[in-house]
């Protein structure tokens, strides 16, 4: 090939790319006018809807039409998707019930969004359905059931949209059927998201806890955790549950340091004696049950948890150290009381311990 | 002449002819996938924001954010001031003062009402003695500063590392500005996968752009030449080295000014090298080396829409500093790291990155001055095709001039910003000259950074200061 062809070839490919960026910018201009138009329209239908229902008249049977016919398409639903988010900022009254009747047509739009093989659009359906809480009036067993697939699938988001659905459904039962079938396919979803999520759970969560209760040892123990990690957001009435499963020693470790945290947030007498121990240097276990134990027993305050306290500030391991001195500052324990410590040569110690006692003066400064 | 030397001349001229031909067949096709992959890339993310791919909830990781600073006096109360008021659940910053002999810390600790506290410091990487901390009592985030004796930027950070109490941190130059919601979008890879150990943040030209409540409520091109030009060339180049690498998991830079790291990690690599200037390459380089050696399943990532405001050089001789420090930087990281190269256990980043920073980054001003003192010779010997030395050098310009355009408009159809039909025209009209004139004066920069090399090698140099538009 010549040389001279190349550069001809380089002519063609810019001249190309000039017609593209062209071409480009005139729809987005369009696209931009036409999405605008289209929000517009379903804020009429929004104002016209919530003004009906404020006067305890139901929506018009042409609007649950027009949105029947016209959400199956995703620029449609994105249309009305912002037409919402802008009624919401203006607090349109009755717009809760407005959707409440909008939540009708679920089952017409489910085909439409579950065709496509990547998901995307179901994806956008799903946080359609948790955003505008379209599944909180008794949703169709059957709608819950094809969301429950979902969930299992490959696509984060789909399965992160799927899950939050679920949630926002109410029903505990099926929220503990889906993660433990997530469990089994060793499906990778971030344990954070997993136990935030489920903080979301919009039904009876005392019976969600039971439910995990029941099928707890069926569960890995990553899965173990998330539970763990969601009681102890949640609610502090499970101490004794929790206490025996911190007592199992065959648990695996990151579920009893998830047991452990537990005891931090929620004070529970039994626990004390084991959190004490646990805290106690032993050779034969990790330094991460002292750490973690040191920073729970803040809620415990005895001789005993002085005790275990102050000696482990003499601790080799930097965690166990600065979670100790943290729990004996926000005990209320002054120099006076920590005097051994500061009387011994250990920099480490006095270093440390005087830093938290420093902290709690200056926020006490602060207050007053 | 001789026969035999005009033969000889020729037979070299062809020689030439024919590395060039292919070294620049190579880079225009480098530069043209990278645009075309990194335009799609861009709506493909949008498609997905609008699509929803987002998370319903307000999930998070805790952060750290790091903030060296040396001689920030003008900056660094608005920088911070800005810091504390991002939409983010769980975070913590800590200031760095590298022995600023300017009034950085006295102003941070008036505006903040710090106090000194005696925080015991845990020394996991090195770094110069820390003189004093001080830390505010109250707020909803806490703030640290950190006094330390001047080590340069690397040593600041790895003071910031060891005071961290987050898993994660950011790094974070103290003369730029966040977006309320660039922790949220930087974080969110983290979260979308365990693996990723790394985020790079996009970091744009803030001269003359209003941002208010981490909003930005006026976009336009800067009203400098020089800055301008930096617009068209930082859209270029995140699209380029940026994005396309991040689609192989070959990335070699995350920009100093904005990137977010799993904090373990970086301390078993030892921190930030503090015997370069590149220290923001130097680590990723590592953090490559470290996990492919140690089977660490890893990945690092670019999240496009995570946006940091920061100031561009407005004066050449700054610019020309700037980039003479880059290009020590990158000469250093890739001489530390040359083990990398070819080395069939760096997968990617030893096959594809390495190649393309060591040919098309650091060796690219030899070539390119190479190139045209070879141009020179032919003219001079009457060896050379004027016509088409001519159709190539416009070509040259309008190829790059499209990709800069192209990079340009796929970034503003794809971020909400608004941007005045004034811009766009600048911008149409500055692309052909950052493509020639500024791009020459860049290549000669880099050309003779490195002969000054032994005397730069570790001073940061000082750039003028201009205050942020925050408000």
């Amino acid at each position: 090939m010549k040389i001279e062809n190349v550069i001809y070839i380089y002519l063609a490919i810019s001249l190309s790319l000039i017609a593209y960026n062209i071409v480009s910018a005139i729809a987005f201009r369009y696209t931009t006018k036409l999405n605008k138009e289209k929000k517009q329209r379903y804020k009429d239908i929004i104002k016209e809807s919530t003004k009906l229902l404020s006067e305890s008249k139901p929506m018009k049977e042409e609007h649950l039409d027009y949105l029947r016919k016209n959400l199956v398409k995703v620029s449609e639903m994105m249309a009305f998707d912002k037409a919402l988010e802008e009624m919401e900022d203006k607090e349109t009254p009755y717009l809760r019930e407005m959707l409440s009747e909008v939540s009708s047509i679920i089952s017409d739009l489910m085909p439409a969004y579950s065709r496509t093989r990547d998901g995307e659009r179901m994806t956008f359906f799903l946080y359609e359905l948790k955003r505008h809480h379209l599944l909180e009036n008794s949703p169709s067993p059957e709608i819950l059931d094809r969301i429950e697939i979902i969930a299992r699938r490959d696509n984060l988001y789909m399965r992160e949209n799927a899950l939050q659905a679920i949630y926002s459904s109410g029903e505990a039962e099926r929220v503990v059927r889906v993660l433990r079938y997530m469990d089994r396919d060793e499906i990778k979803h971030n344990g954070r998201l997993l136990a935030d999520g489920l903080v979301s759970f919009s039904g009876d969560k005392d019976e969600l806890i039971k439910e995990f209760f029941i099928y707890f040892e069926r569960f890995s123990a990553p899965y173990k955790v998330i539970i763990l990690n969601y009681i102890r957001y949640v609610s502090g009435d499970y101490g004794k549950e929790i206490l025996k499963i911190l007592r199992d020693e065959k648990q695996d470790s990151e579920v009893r340091y998830s047991a452990i945290r537990y005891f931090g947030d929620y004070y529970l007498e039994e626990a004390e004696p084991l959190l004490v121990e646990l805290a106690t240097e032993n050779p034969n276990r990790r330094w991460e049950y002292r750490a973690i134990a040191s920073k729970a027993l803040v809620r415990y305050k005895s001789r005993a948890v002085m005790e275990v306290l102050k000696n482990n500030m003499s601790d080799p391991n930097w965690y166990v150290r600065y979670n100790s001195s943290e729990s004996l500052a926000q005990q209320g324990y002054t120099y006076a009381n920590m005097a051994e410590v500061f009387d011994s040569e250990d920099k480490y110690a006095i270093e440390m311990l005087q830093y938290r006692l420093d902290q709690r003066e200056n926020r006490e400064e602060e207050r007053l | 002449m001789t026969n035999a030397l005009a033969i000889s001349i020729k037979y070299y001229l062809d020689v030439i002819n024919y590395f060039f031909v292919v070294y620049l067949l190579l880079y225009s096709t480098f530069l043209f996938l990278s645009v075309i992959i990194g335009s799609d890339a861009l709506y493909k993310k949008k498609r997905e924001e609008n699509l929803k791919h987002i998370f319903v909830n307000d999930y998070y990781v805790p952060i750290t954010v790091i903030v060296p600073a040396f001689n920030e006096e003008v900056t660094i109360s608005d920088s911070v001031s800005s810091l504390v008021n991002l939409e983010y659940k769980q975070y913590e910053i800590i200031v760095v003062d590298d022995g600023s002999s300017d009034s950085t810390s006295a102003k941070l600790i008036e505006k903040f009402n710090m106090k000194p506290v005696r925080k015991p410091v845990r020394y996991q990487v090195n770094c110069a003695e820390i003189v004093e901390i001080y830390e505010r009592e109250g707020g909803s985030v806490p703030l640290m500063l950190v006094k330390k004796k001047n080590g340069g930027k690397a040593d600041a950070l790895n003071a910031g590392i060891n005071i961290a109490n987050y898993p994660y941190f950011i790094c974070i130059d103290a003369d730029s500005v966040l977006q309320s919601e660039s922790l949220a979008k930087i974080a969110r890879p983290v979260l979308e996968d365990e693996e990723v150990i790394a985020v790079g943040g996009a970091v744009r030209p803030s001269n003359d752009v209003i941002l208010e409540k981490g909003k930005v409520v006026k976009y336009r091109l800067p009203k400098k030449i020089i800055p301008s030009m930096q617009v068209l060339e930082y859209d270029r180049t995140f699209l380029a080295s940026r994005i396309l690498f991040d689609k192989i998991n070959g990335a070699m830079i995350i920009s100093g000014a904005f990137g977010l790291f799993k904090k373990d990690i970086v301390i078993a690599v030892g921190g930030y090298n503090r015997n370069t200037v590149g220290e923001d390459m130097e680590l990723v380089v590592k953090l490559h080396e470290y996990c492919l050696a140690n089977a660490i399943p890893y990945k690092m990532r670019y999240a496009t829409d995570a946006i940091c405001w920061t100031q561009v050089p407005e004066k050449l001789g700054n610019l020309i500093k700037q980039r003479s420090r880059w290009h020590i930087g990158l000469f250093q990281s890739l001489i530390m790291h040359r083990n990398i190269f070819l080395n069939p256990k760096m997968g990617v980043v030893g096959f594809i990155s390495y190649i393309y920073f060591l040919l098309f980054e650091l060796l690219s001003p030899y070539i390119e001055v190479f190139g045209t003192l070879t141009i020179l010779l032919a003219y001079i010997l009457d060896m050379l095709n004027v016509r088409f030395m001519v159709l190539f050098f416009l070509i040259y310009v309008i190829f790059g001039s499209v990709m800069s355009m192209s990079s340009f408009f796929a970034r503003m159809h794809t971020i909400d910003l608004g941007i005045d039909i004034r811009s766009v025209l600048k911008a149409i009209s500055l692309c052909a000259i950052e493509i020639t004139a500024l791009r020459f004066v860049l290549a000669a920069t880099r050309f003779l950074s490195l002969i000054n090399y032994h005397r730069s090698k570790r001073r940061w140099g000082v750039i003028d200061r201009k205050k942020i538009n925050i408000s």
